[in-house]
């Protein structure tokens, strides 16, 4: 078994910021906040110094016989100094606001902004801006943002960030401080809020997917169509019959054929689909493949006829209406984001649970890892639905993370 | 570019400095000028600006550093301020764009102000810091040596006390007058390997009658003897007599030195001064001499006494030559020559133990019996406890001559260079606050386990007494410093208050609705009615719903009712 050795390390930190601001203010939060504060009051440089002015005091240890305690004795004091004038930085009257995208793919950049307003008119001053703790996952991909000078108005800066697992990320506030002189400290922090972040998986490159689609149609409905009444697909013209609503007769045909005649219409046909991703995998780079797979077959079909109905990821059932501009791929998506590594699919369990869905659904695509799903695909053909089954191998998983085109 | 190679420069010209003006060992000097042109390097191949400065800088700091082991003095001190603050400028710049703006006036001067205060307080605090320092390792690390070297053992190597005399470790408390020569080892047999030894051989002991009445006016507190524990000695004034024992535990030898038979024997002595010591006269051994050395010390006397007679004469004849010498813990004797002849004619300078030994020496030298004694010469009183406390730097070794039927006490070593020096309050206090933790454990121990279990429950009984009644105090205090629109109703207080004197309290926790279902379900006659007001107070102050004055006439009433 594979140990995540950054997932580990993160162990003991809470996942969600309310959780981590409770830790903060526990008993022994306020502690380890006491002790380290000093710490979080310095900057990158100021930290530098710290160890080096540490490294610097061992080396000047015999300080009967050389000189070195002079520079320890001159670096130590700096960078006190430096924490000292930092507590009378206060930055008044300002906020900061971040805008960062709702979602991200997986291993993609990601951009915040980090825009900080003053209110108040003053002098212009030097402001650090300082990123949260990224998750176990993430990574700042850029070096810290130059200082920013803030004069009576906003200053922006961007940093960046890449985060490797799917899921809803909970960041920290991005904080904004005045710089002490040498830039070693920093005074009290201005906080945005935090920000939340939807890490999605990659998107599989689905070129072609045919889908069974003669087995049975389901019609859209009144529900589906874009205005309320009858669908306005029209289907031609008929000769009048009594009883035909007045509003649809049509006047050329009439005029031209001197016979009152009405416009008929087609009731429209929807092919309805349902996407089943078996989230059991022993190998966590098939269940990405997967995940991605999945996702890659949502976005193809959402651009085509077809409706995604329902999407079954192990033994939970997620409604969802995808495609034909009725639903996002972005809905699907954050599903997708969460999934986790599930049980050994069930294929009576499954159907007992997609029973009230089954009467709506064309056909089925299900998405296998570790199982051939053949009586997945009986149980589902004995109701009349095709399924598709798509398993995925290591061959499939490696064109997947390659970005090839698939096609079927 | 320039600006990147700041750090580097300034570290170039320090190190020049530290190579013209002292003297650095060349492991150093590569490390220093290896820094340099690391820090250099750094600087032109890092491409990441705001890291290369850092990584230049600290190779810059790592090379002012290594050349700062040598002695350089104020101009290392001015090139390494200068450097600093020269690099940590270069440093900030690299984070920014453009100018910086200048810092808020007030930071600046709390910056320099507390730079300059803590910079002044550790060059001028960190020398004297680093000898007290060293002295205490040097005493740690001299505690492992073996019983040999602890110079108040039967057996003492010459020089031996030289570490024991840099040490401030407290060796005991001495209460009350008497001399301020403690003896606590006497050596008459000095052989060629230059060792000390108590030759009790043949010689009687007298074991201390036990007494626990009558007047004494000084009193020893030993508070640890020789390292293991073994051969534990009082160290007395050689005039002490009526001891004042429990049991017959204290036996005194025929040099009078007393030693106790037990380690867990009261560590008290209480006796009597004044008396006639109880010494036996001389034997062969205060006479003789190493044969090797005889013929030296015979004309180095022969010349100092100049032919004066008697033995008194004699003896003040080679005091004043002795003190002539001069008092040093730091001298590397010649391993070619005897150390008695090493410090008589070629580096004249010692410690106490060579001028005792050398008045010894000379003195059998003259036909003068003469026997080197240890111990301590009592220091300063510590004003805090009224006793004068006893270090191990006040280890001390002097000499007993016979002439006119007596032992006489002579000191040749220069009194200016006895290790006197009077304790700051520093070690006054921590002196004071090892004496009361040696009460404690005292204490502690008389009580047994039971009694530390009863104590300590008593304690915690009591933490939680305090704490209870201080966030009483601090509630009504954390309730009046709040803003006026978050502070409760004072009748919701008052409410509260009432409650409390009737045995019923909110939990730190506990929301009003809970509060209010809990008391609603006590069988007092009033209950109801706390609970239905309670929960309007939750309504009116957290929802805004109902009428305020209707409220507070209800917590009024209800409260009056718990009344």
């Amino acid at each position: 078994m594979k140990i995540d050795f950054a997932r580990l390390n993160h162990i003991l930190i809470p996942a969600t910021k309310a959780d981590r601001e409770r830790l903060r203010t526990s008993r022994s939060g306020r502690v380890v906040v006491f002790l380290f504060g000093f710490f979080a009051a310095l900057t990158d440089e100021g930290r530098t110094i710290f160890v080096v002015a540490l490294l610097s005091g061992a080396v000047a240890v015999d300080v009967r016989r050389t000189s070195a305690h002079m520079l320890f004795a001159f670096l130590a004091g700096i960078v006190v100094a430096s924490l000292v004038a930092a507590r009378t930085l206060v930055l008044r009257r300002t906020t900061v606001d971040v805008l960062a995208p709702r979602r991200v793919t997986v291993g993609e950049e990601v951009v915040f902004t980090v825009r900080c307003r003053r209110d108040e008119p003053g002098p212009e001053e030097s402001v650090r801006v300082r990123g949260p703790f990224l998750t176990y996952d993430g990574k700042w991909t850029a070096p810290p943002p130059d200082e920013l000078v803030l004069g009576a108005g906003a200053g922006t800066t961007t940093m960046q960030a890449r985060f490797a697992a799917r899921g809803l990320h909970h960041l920290d506030a991005f904080t904004v401080a005045l710089v002490a002189p040498l830039g070693l400290a920093v005074g009290p922090r201005v906080a945005s809020g935090g920000t939340e972040l939807y890490v999605v998986p990659r998107i599989a490159n689905v070129t072609r997917l045919p889908l069974t689609i003669a087995q049975r149609h389901q019609p859209g409905g009144v529900a589906l169509a874009s205005k309320q009444g009858e669908s306005m697909d029209l289907f031609g013209v008929r000769p009048y019959r009594p009883g035909d609503p007045v509003r649809d007769l049509h006047a050329r045909t009439w005029a031209r054929t001197g016979m009152p005649a009405v416009r008929e219409y087609q009731q429209e046909y929807f092919t309805r689909v349902g996407v089943v991703l078996d989230a059991f995998a022993r190998d966590p780079n098939r269940l990405e493949a997967a995940i991605s797979l999945a996702a890659g077959v949502i976005a193809h079909l959402s651009r085509g006829e077809a409706l995604i109905d329902v999407l079954v990821v192990g033994d939970a059932v997620h409604e969802l209406t995808v495609g034909r501009s009725l639903g996002r791929l972005d809905q699907a998506l954050e599903l997708l984001s969460t999934v986790e590594r599930g049980p050994r699919l069930d294929p009576g369990r499954l159907v007992r649970r997609l029973d009230p869905h089954l009467a709506q659904l064309s056909t089925v695509i299900a998405i296998l890892v570790d199982s051939e799903g053949d009586a997945l695909s009986r149980t589902l053909e004995h109701r009349g639905i095709t399924c598709t089954k798509i398993v995925v191998d290591d061959d499939l998983a490696g064109a997947v993370r390659r970005g090839e085109p698939l096609a079927w | 570019m320039v600006r990147r190679l700041v750090p580097a420069i300034g570290a170039a010209v320090v190190v020049a400095l530290a190579l013209v003006l002292g003297t650095l060992d060349a492991a150093p000097r590569g490390i220093a000028i290896g820094g340099v042109i690391a820090s250099a390097l750094v600087a032109v191949l890092f491409p990441r600006r705001a890291f290369g400065a850092r990584a230049s800088a600290c190779a810059a700091i790592a090379a002012v550093s290594t050349a700062g082991q040598t002695q350089l003095g104020a101009p290392y001190a001015i090139a390494s301020a200068l450097f600093v603050v020269t690099t940590l400028a270069s440093l900030r710049r690299a984070r920014a764009t453009g100018s910086v703006p200048r810092p808020r006036r007030r930071a600046l001067v709390a910056f320099v102000v507390t730079a300059s205060a803590i910079a002044g307080a550790l060059l001028a605090t960190l020398p004297p810091v680093a000898a007290l320092v060293e002295r205490r390792m040097t005493a740690l690390f001299s505690s492992y040596r073996s019983d040999e070297e602890t110079a108040f053992s039967t057996r003492m190597k010459l020089g031996a006390t030289k570490g024991m005399l840099q040490s401030n470790t407290v060796v005991m408390h001495v209460a009350g007058s008497s001399s301020p020569y403690l003896r606590g080892a006497v050596y008459d047999e000095f052989d060629w390997q230059s060792r000390w030894t108590t030759s009790l051989r043949g010689r009687a002991t007298t074991i201390v009658p036990s007494r626990t009445e009558g007047a004494r006016d000084a009193a020893v507190v030993l508070v640890r003897g020789t390292p293991d524990g073994a051969d534990m000695r009082w160290f007395l004034p050689a005039d002490a007599c009526d001891l004042l024992t429990t049991n017959p535990s204290v036996e005194i030898d025929a040099f009078g030195v007393a030693r106790r038979a037990k380690v867990d024997e009261p560590a008290t002595l209480r006796f009597r001064t004044g008396c006639v010591a109880a010494i036996a006269p001389p034997g062969p051994n205060d006479v003789d001499i190493e044969r090797s050395v005889r013929p030296q010390l015979r004309a180095i006397g022969d010349a100092w006494i100049a032919g004066a007679e008697p033995a008194e004469a004699k003896l003040a004849a080679i005091t004043r030559e002795l003190a002539k010498f001069e008092y040093s813990l730091e001298v590397a004797r010649d391993p070619m020559v005897d150390p008695i002849i090493d410090f008589l004619t070629l580096h004249r300078a010692g410690h106490c133990e060579f001028f005792a030994s050398a008045l010894v020496l000379l003195a059998r030298a003259q036909g003068i019996p003469a026997r080197v004694v240890g111990g301590y010469h009592v220091g300063a009183v510590n004003p805090l406890t009224g006793l004068a406390v006893v270090r191990e730097r006040n280890a001390h070794a002097w000499a007993e001559v016979w002439y006119g039927d007596a032992w006489h006490r002579l000191d040749p070593t220069p009194r200016s260079e006895l290790p006197l020096a009077r304790p700051g309050l520093l070690e006054n206090l921590g002196d004071a606050a090892s004496l009361a933790w040696a009460a404690v454990r005292t204490f502690l121990e008389r009580l047994g386990p039971l009694g530390i279990v009863a104590i300590g429950v008593v304690a915690i009984a009591l933490w939680f007494g305090v704490r209870v009644a201080l966030d009483r105090v601090l509630r009504h205090r954390r309730v009046r410093r709040m803003p006026p629109g978050e502070r409760p109703l004072p009748c919701y207080e008052r409410l509260s208050i009432a409650l409390a004197s009737a045995g019923v309290s909110r939990g730190d926790a506990e929301t009003l609705e809970a509060f209010a279902l809990r008391v609603a379900a006590r069988s007092e006659p009033w209950a109801a009615d706390v609970a239905t007001a309670v929960t309007s107070y939750a309504a009116l102050r957290y929802g805004g719903v109902g009428d305020e004055s209707a409220v507070t006439a209800t917590l009024e009433r209800v409260a009056a009712r718990v009344h």
